[in-house]
């Protein structure tokens, strides 16, 4: 009541509670809404890490909710057996770090194309960017794998060959090509995120350049590319992290190769097998269930690492993208 | 003055060397693949040794998709409903957390973090793992199905409270609400990408039109509607599409796994071939509807 008596009349108390309370209120409704979310987001992770730590008696012990009892760090080591962890990691890893760079490369230079030069039939151009965001990779891939299995565009090929195209695939050929070119997964996206950007960079920069007598080269290779890192950086991480959780390209175009999507595909294959078999193996059913969540979270753990070593920088890029002049 | 032009000219030419890599790979990665489908869809395709052979077969894929298949209309219907009702939700999530992360407040950099964690962590195969839990049927993996439960459960209490307070709602518009309240999650996951393109627009905003329309004392309220929402239209745009584009050619669609199983596995590519644009016809349709009625609504500010 104290409080109260501070204020001359009940219509400055008002006024006071409107400018302080209303704004509190807010704030609290805010963090709340906020916490909340962010515990959605945390909760399959954290499940998977209490499971992973568990025994198998701790599955079946109705006790036991998210704390194990019988503590063990065991399951790792098998599940990264089970994976073939460290090769497939390694290979994903580099396919991915391929792909990213190429594609982080390609979409900034066609971004910029489409930003900064009116060149006739930019407005097509866009289209087409438009048009590859819209078209479903499930509709091409068919084509596509028939295609790098005898790649021979307009008959070029077969010429020198004598009648017979080149074999592409079970190489990392048609990921380069499909790189190289911009028309990749979700390539369109990332191109709409680049000419945004360089939409936003100053044109100061690069008319001063251009006065000086620098060519169109120089300046896109000395100036907008180095001023590019940020988009660059996050045109990257998508990339990567799309190419590391894909089975569908790599089961098609590289059948041999050993990947994390893959491995994890062939454990789901194995416990559906199981499941088939019905009750004689039910004591496996426990075993797999802890080493797919360990292998779940032993997939996502080199992501995670990488998110939090990029995080600052990515989100900041993704504001700076929007900002204009 | 024509000199001039003619110079700007041969500069904006230079522009094609950006874009020529994109076009080359657009005709050949992209549009003779699709030409292709189509092809293959009129078509019984069987594979041999070198290549495949084609033999013509007509439209009958496409009548079988309709009148012979017994699961097909049933799936398309269901997921075509499905996107229908998520993508509001989806967008005024969205919006409403890009909002949020804008503002200054303790912990921001961590919010934001977490908030794109799915854009990480759930792409791919994790997602299809995630909701084609074999586990989860078997009530194996308890704490997820003690997860699900409790989850209806609570959206069976909010079905409860919702019921006591909008006893003046209708019907549809509650059940909708429920099963929005059940499926969060899933809607949590889909937005990533939508908040990060979100939050971009809003940054375009010059800060200086809230700062003129503060001084002549617009509300907040006001500012949202005037100023925040013209102003991210362009966003909304590409996000609907984005969503849409997202929800089906997402893996755990239903038409989409029917598709993958008649096509990757090569058991029956023509007939994958036609039902896949069957669908993709319909989502283009509904992306041009959906273009058409946003882009007029929508003011583009350059």
């Amino acid at each position: 009541m104290n409080n109260r008596l501070a204020y001359r009349n009940r219509k400055e108390f008002a006024v006071h509670l409107r400018r302080k309370g209303v704004p509190l209120l807010l704030a609290l409704c805010r963090t709340i809404f906020i916490m909340g979310i962010c515990f959605l987001i945390l909760y399959p992770i954290l499940t998977k890490i209490s499971i992973s730590f568990m025994d198998q008696r701790d599955l079946y012990d109705r006790t036991v909710k998210s704390v194990p009892k019988h503590f063990t760090p065991s399951n790792y080591p098998e599940a990264i057996q089970l994976l073939n962890y460290w090769k497939a990691i390694g290979n994903t890893a580099l396919l991915a770090g391929v792909n990213g760079v190429i594609q982080g490369f390609m979409c900034i230079a066609t971004g910029y194309g489409l930003a900064r030069y009116r060149f006739k039939g930019r407005g097509l151009v866009f289209g087409l960017m438009i048009v590859s965001m819209v078209i479903p990779p499930q509709l091409i891939l068919t084509p596509l794998y028939l295609n790098f299995q005898n790649f021979d565009p307009f008959g070029i090929i077969s010429l020198f060959t004598g009648g017979k195209g080149l074999r592409l695939i079970e190489s990392f050929t048609p990921f380069i090509l499909l790189s190289i070119t911009a028309t990749g997964a979700r390539n369109g996206l990332y191109i709409f995120l680049a000419r945004q950007f360089f939409r936003g960079f100053p044109h100061e920069i690069d008319e001063a350049a251009s006065v000086d007598g620098a060519g169109w080269a120089r300046i896109f290779f000395r100036i907008m590319l180095p001023g590019a890192a940020s988009i660059f950086i996050v045109i990257f991480l998508f990339s990567f992290v799309w190419q590391w959780n894909d089975s569908m390209y790599t089961f098609l175009f590289y059948t041999d190769f050993e990947t994390i999507a893959k491995a994890l595909t062939n454990l789901e294959s194995q416990f559906a097998h199981i499941q088939v078999e019905g009750s004689a193996m039910a004591s496996n059913i426990g075993y797999y269930s802890i080493m797919r969540a360990t292998s779940m979270l032993l997939a996502i753990l080199p992501l995670l690492g990488m998110y939090a070593i990029f995080q600052k920088k990515f989100i900041q890029s993704i504001e700076r993208i929007g900002i204009v002049g | 003055m024509a000199a001039k032009r003619r110079l700007s000219s041969r500069k904006n030419r230079i522009g094609y060397i950006f874009v020529a890599p994109f076009c080359f790979g657009f005709v050949f990665f992209l549009l003779i693949p699709i030409i292709q489908s189509f092809i293959f869809s009129l078509n019984e395709i069987k594979l041999g040794q070198s290549g495949y052979t084609l033999t013509y077969l007509g439209w009958s894929n496409y009548i079988r998709a309709f009148q012979v298949d017994p699961t097909f209309r049933m799936d398309l219907v269901q997921s075509i409903g499905q996107m229908l009702l998520d993508l509001p939700i989806i967008l005024f999530f969205s919006l409403f957390s890009a909002i949020l992360l804008n503002q200054k407040f303790h912990g921001r950099t961590v919010a934001r973090m977490l908030f794109f964690l799915p854009v990480i962590v759930s792409t791919g195969i994790m997602v299809m793992m995630e909701s084609n839990n074999p586990v989860y049927s078997m009530m194996m993996d308890r704490s997820v199905a003690d997860a699900a439960a409790s989850m209806k459960e609570s959206a069976n209490s909010m079905e409860l409270v919702l019921s006591l307070l909008g006893d003046g709602l209708p019907a549809p518009l509650m059940d909708y609400l429920v099963q929005v309240i059940g499926r969060l999650y899933d809607i949590v996951i889909a937005s990533g990408l939508q908040i990060l393109i979100f939050l971009s627009g809003l940054n375009t905003i010059p800060p200086t039109l809230y700062e003129s329309s503060n001084i002549e004392g617009a509300t907040a309220w006001e500012n949202f509607w005037k100023i925040t929402m013209p102003m991210v239209g362009p966003y909304f745009l590409l996000n609907a599409v984005y969503t849409i584009i997202d929800s089906f050619t997402n893996m755990n669609n239903v038409v989409i796994s029917t598709i993958r199983g008649y096509i990757v596995s090569f058991s029956d590519f023509s007939y994958g071939a036609a039902i896949s644009w069957i669908y993709f016809g319909i989502i283009f349709l509904i992306l041009g509807l959906l273009t058409a009625l946003i882009s007029k609504k929508v003011f583009y500010y350059e």
